[in-house]
């Protein structure tokens, strides 16, 4: 499928990210929690903070799963330099954990993630709306056409009851 | 899912295998080892503590659900 061209534009170049100077990113450097209690004691204050504790619910409330929420606070304090990807993974656990135990301490029904998979044989309605609004993209017109052609509703015979004794005249 | 790093850190950690009580046959006679006495060999490693950490969280959880 060809792209736009401002699109393509807006690709990173080839070898962007090691363009850096050793030690320049947060993650190259020392991190500031080298132990899972460290990391834990950074995280389990921020979860139950004021700012935090309300965005968390929201995010529960909206069924963002438990597990996905942990990933991104870990993957955002290693790019952050805060601690390692190890301690992050160790850390992990307890964050879900802790996090369930908030939503249930505030009562709420959130999804932990650990759900069976979802059937791949079934296709998410996201996956359809965002094919339809590529077809549309591509083909404009014999969409929209189609969408002026109104169907007529077929005439629908009227179920009246027939009389059924034996002068009663047939229709 | 499989590919998220957080579920299978939380779903590999054996919580439920740690907390089942293992019996075992003990001789009740007068000169048969005692087992009791001998002190447990704790793993002090990051994994095992994390373990700790969850399921003292999870019964928490578990009594508040029960209220």
């Amino acid at each position: 499928m060809a792209k736009l061209p401002s699109e393509i534009l807006d690709y990173p170049i080839p070898g962007q990210g090691m363009t850096a100077e050793v030690g320049s990113r947060p993650w190259q450097n020392p991190p500031q929690y080298t132990t899972v209690e460290q990391a834990l004691e950074f995280y389990i204050p921020r979860l139950v903070s004021d700012d935090v504790y309300e965005s968390l619910l929201d995010s529960m409330e909206l069924g963002i799963p438990l597990t996905v929420m942990a990933d991104s606070m870990q993957s955002t304090a290693v790019m952050q330099g805060l601690h390692t990807i190890d301690v992050g993974i160790l850390a992990m656990p307890v964050i879900i954990e802790m996090l369930a135990y908030i939503g249930d301490d505030a009562g709420i029904e959130y999804n932990l993630g650990m759900d069976k998979p979802i059937d791949e044989d079934k296709i998410s309605d996201t996956k359809i709306a965002l094919a339809i609004k590529r077809m549309r993209e591509k083909l404009p017109e014999e969409l929209d056409k189609r969408d002026d052609v109104t169907e007529e509703p077929e005439s629908m015979e009227e179920d009246v009851p027939q009389p059924s004794g034996l002068m009663a005249r047939r229709v | 899912m499989d590919i998220n790093p957080a579920y299978k850190a939380y779903t590999n950690l054996g919580i439920a295998e740690a907390t089942v009580e293992t019996t075992s046959n003990k001789g009740m006679g007068l000169l048969s080892p005692m087992r009791n006495n001998r002190p447990k060999e704790k793993s002090d490693e990051p994994r095992d503590r994390v373990r700790q950490y969850v399921a003292r969280i999870r019964k928490a959880r578990e009594q508040l659900k029960d209220g």
